[in-house]
């Protein structure tokens, strides 16, 4: 009985609210209020992924020798989410107000809605100067697309970007796999270095000159037989020294950190 | 390894205070460039494209590179064949 009372209080409370909400002339949410708001959604899914994991990870610590443990999910289960991502990229389509729910989907969503998301993301959104904060994904585009879909797809980012940046990520997107399966000082490798290193002038996106470094710079600089460069620096106490000051031993150098 | 023509040489990446509590509290017996001291232009790290942490790069007598990769294990065993074939040739 009392249950039903308070039932009925909260009834007649909560019923002048909802007429007040369905009054108010709302304003449609702003795409980037809508992205927040399914960022939330995927923060809390992401979360309880989280959570899972440790708990899965005590049971695991206080399971008995031999008995069989929950298996851990690989990554969070964004399914649910992936519809809604989807409808607001399509409310937007053709815009720059697309651009962040595509990059969402891309990096998030399953292989076939990724791939046509990024699909879209190169597609319709070339020219777009919002496509620099993310144009690092299109690292492995030959990769997902084969060479033919994937070159077209890039040599348009080249030819629409205004931002020298994306250009030079596209670039090295497309001349990688050449890089990569010559050898140095071959005809192929060259040509592709040199298309490469004329659109990578002036570029001071710290992640791309590291990538294109590992294709280039440590195969012709830091493969096996070859003299290392030295290196004159100080150590922790802060006293200068140089690597060569150790030449005539064999030196194991290591890049440590304590993280 | 100790009287052996071999020498380990780190470069941390940490800041300052960090590595220093790292080798005090591990007693760790070897020299570290600091990869970024203040005021440099450009991490040895980025320098010698070091992609991933830890990185090990072996050089022999003549600092020619005999490994470079992130297997401890491996770029060991490289180093003590290189030493034993020094002191065989001695």
């Amino acid at each position: 009985m009392k249950r039903a009372l308070y039932g009925l209080l909260a009834a007649l409370i909560a019923l002048p609210l909802c007429v007040r909400v369905g009054l108010a002339q709302e304003d449609p949410p702003t795409p980037e209020e809508r992205y927040e708001a399914l960022e939330e959604e995927a923060q809390e899914i992401y979360d309880a992924w989280r959570e899972a994991i440790r708990e899965a990870q005590k049971a695991a610590e206080e399971a008995e020798e031999g008995a069989a443990v929950p298996a851990i999910p690989m990554r969070p289960d964004f399914s649910a989410l992936v519809p809604k991502f989807q409808a607001a990229a399509r409310d937007y389509a053709g815009t720059d107000d697309a651009i962040p729910f595509l990059v969402w989907l891309a990096g998030n969503a399953g292989k076939d809605v990724n791939a046509a998301a990024l699909r879209t993301l190169l597609g319709d959104h070339a020219a777009s100067e919002k496509l620099a904060d993310v144009a690092w994904m299109m690292r492995d585009v030959i990769e997902r697309f084969g060479a033919e879909e994937g070159t077209a797809l890039l040599k348009k980012v080249e030819a629409d970007s205004p931002v020298a940046a994306v250009r030079a990520w596209a670039a090295f997107a497309r001349l990688a796999d050449t890089l990569e399966k010559n050898e140095v000082g071959s005809e192929a490798y060259e040509t592709a270095k040199r298309e490469l290193d004329k659109v990578m002038e002036g570029v001071e996106d710290d992640y791309l000159l590291s990538e294109v470094g590992q294709v280039t710079v440590v195969r012709e600089k830091f493969s096996l037989g070859m003299v290392a460069p030295d290196i004159s620096g100080v150590d922790l106490d802060g006293t200068a020294f140089h690597l060569s000051d150790y030449k005539g031993q064999v030196v194991f150098v290591d890049f440590w950190g304590d993280w | 390894m100790k009287d052996q023509p071999f020498a380990l040489i780190g470069v941390n990446s940490d800041d300052l205070e960090r590595a220093k509590k790292a080798v005090a509290d591990n007693k760790l017996n070897w020299r570290s460039f600091q990869n970024e001291p203040s005021g440099a232009k450009r991490a040895i790290s980025a320098d010698w494209y070091v992609s991933g942490w830890p990185t090990i790069v072996v050089l022999d007598a003549e600092m020619k590179i005999r490994y470079r990769g992130h297997d401890g294990h491996e770029a060991s065993d490289i180093a003590k064949k290189l030493v034993a074939e020094m002191k065989a040739s001695k």
